[in-house]
């Protein structure tokens, strides 16, 4: 499956509409060798997202490319090279990983089964235990090990380390983290703990009410991107086109500006702070302008 | 095919916990017939019962699917929704034919050990057939009803379209007697007697096509 486009996935104006909720225009291109983090409060549209990517739920138009081949035509091939965790969808918690492993070797063509119970060893799973006694954390790590080991050169996740404590996440963390460094394989991850994405993520996807607000790298968001606090009279002064949205606390204005160099540069203002994901998050969905 | 078997597996595996009632199902019907073992007709119990057992056991796998919401996750496998609903299909109407074998097998044991008289295998699988038939209608309502209504509300849906069957034929039946239409079994030449069980296999093959049919088209509306 030779794919010479640089892209591992590209989704093209994807519009989806059912009940009140509607997905509008989605366009995303995750590269090789990167991780893609999906923010957004919850409803937003994240997991609709995934699950129109995976083919689980019909679209009503778009395009969706895998590996350089249609998701529409290719599906079954496509997903022979996709891992996958939900966070709401997963096999019975009566089996075991033992019969995981039984099962899931008749479904994927390249599924390893040393390479599965070593992973069962490094995360400290048991074998023959339902995963109904399993804590959430190791919930969470089986249905990891399932995902990679059949050398998918895709991962989709979806609030994968959603319910974990913060030595799980990291672990977690530290796996997607592996899981990148041949520069082959890619990650698309949801999650609404924005700390988790700005450890891992290159590329942050900012989805609100079905509608993607912003898609740029980590770095760019984090270091471009500032927060003035300020007073009422001080906010008055500042052009409207010059930040994103503004939020009124108590006491001060915080304003979110995408080019805090070039703000610095026209306006006196001391500080602007480096915002976090969950700053800018906030104040993209609670603020004005 | 191995993904049929890969999602077989995955059924087979979640129901080991019904095997333990499976075997206690097995065991009170067997002693119900050895107690009963004079009385003949126990043999029709005991297939009907075992049939319409183990065939409803596996339908304990839409629950666990149901409550794991497995669906989404199996449709992230290289697979497509006919090969889940086969794998649904073979499932149960495999285990509803090893129902009646081991119902029939057990009946053997059973007569012979009363020494009631020496079983007639003919009849036990006349029996067999006629079982199997009048369960794949209950399994081939129900199965359209999971996936429409899910678990719960698909097994209410069951027992009302039974129960309206009943009501038409037994609706019919009065219609007749208050018309006084007799239907004379004499006027069914012996060749439709003797191909009965043929016609049962393929009115159940029939009945088993048209639920998948439906349960395909449920499906893939989801």
């Amino acid at each position: 499956m030779a794919n010479n486009n640089k892209n591992i996935l590209e989704v093209k104006n994807l519009n989806k509409e059912y009940n009140s909720f509607k997905l509008k225009d989605i366009n995303l291109s995750l590269p090789k060798g990167m991780i893609m983090g999906l923010i957004g409060e919850n409803g937003a549209g994240k997991t609709t997202t995934i699950k129109s990517i995976l083919n689980l739920t019909s679209i009503d138009s778009g395009e969706i490319n895998i590996f350089g081949m249609d998701m529409k035509e290719e599906a079954k091939k496509i997903k022979e090279d996709i891992g996958v965790v939900l966070d709401d969808s997963f096999l019975s918690e009566h089996l075991t990983p033992k019969d995981i492993n039984q099962i899931m070797k008749n479904i994927y063509s390249n599924w390893d089964e040393d390479l599965f119970l070593e992973y069962l060893k490094d995360f400290k799973l048991p074998l023959k235990q339902e995963s109904k006694d399993f804590s959430s954390g190791m919930k969470v790590k089986l249905k990891i090990a399932i995902a990679i080991s059949h050398y998918p050169k895709l991962l989709i996740l979806d609030e994968p380390t959603s319910g974990l404590d913060p030595v799980a996440r990291s672990e977690i963390l530290d796996i997607f983290q592996d899981f990148i460094q041949d520069g082959e394989s890619s990650i698309l991850v949801s999650s609404h703990i924005t700390s988790d994405l700005e450890h891992i993520a290159d590329y942050i996807t900012f989805i609100n009410d079905g509608k993607i607000l912003l898609s740029k790298t980590r770095d760019e968001l984090l270091e471009q991107y500032g927060i003035v606090r300020c007073s009422k009279e001080d906010f008055e002064k500042i052009d409207e086109n010059d930040y994103e949205k503004y939020k009124i606390n108590k006491y001060e204005y915080d304003v979110l500006v995408s080019n805090k160099k070039e703000f610095k540069r026209k306006y006196d203002f001391k500080v602007i702070d480096k915002p976090t994901l969950d700053d800018i998050m906030l104040i993209y969905i609670k603020g004005e302008k | 095919m191995n993904i049929i078997k890969g999602l077989l597996i995955k059924d087979i595996l979640q129901l080991k916990s019904y095997w333990k009632t499976t075997i206690i199902y097995i065991v009170v019907f067997t002693l119900i017939g050895i107690t009963q073992g004079t009385s003949g007709g126990v043999e029709m119990v005991i297939i009907l019962m075992l049939t319409l057992g183990f065939g409803m056991f596996t339908m304990a796998s839409f629950n666990y699917d149901e409550q794991a919401k497995a669906d989404s996750y199996v449709l992230s496998f290289p697979l497509d929704i006919k090969q889940v609903l086969v794998s649904k299909y073979i499932l149960v109407i495999s285990a509803t034919v090893i129902g009646a074998i081991v119902g029939i097998i057990f009946s053997i044991i059973i007569d012979i050990n009363t020494k009631a008289f020496f079983p007639d295998i003919g009849v036990l699988l006349y029996v067999a057939i006629g079982s199997i038939f009048c369960i794949s209608i209950i399994e081939a309502i129900q199965i359209p009803c999971i996936y429409k209504w899910g678990s719960e509300k698909g097994r209410i849906h069951t027992i009302i379209a039974i129960a309206l069957i009943f009501l038409i034929i037994g609706g019919l039946a009065i219609i007749s007697q208050n018309n006084s239409i007799i239907f004379s079994t004499n006027a069914v030449p012996n060749a439709v007697d003797s191909f009965l069980p043929i016609f049962l296999i393929i009115i159940t093959a029939l009945i088993y096509y048209t639920s998948y049919k439906f349960s395909y088209k449920i499906y893939e509306n989801k």
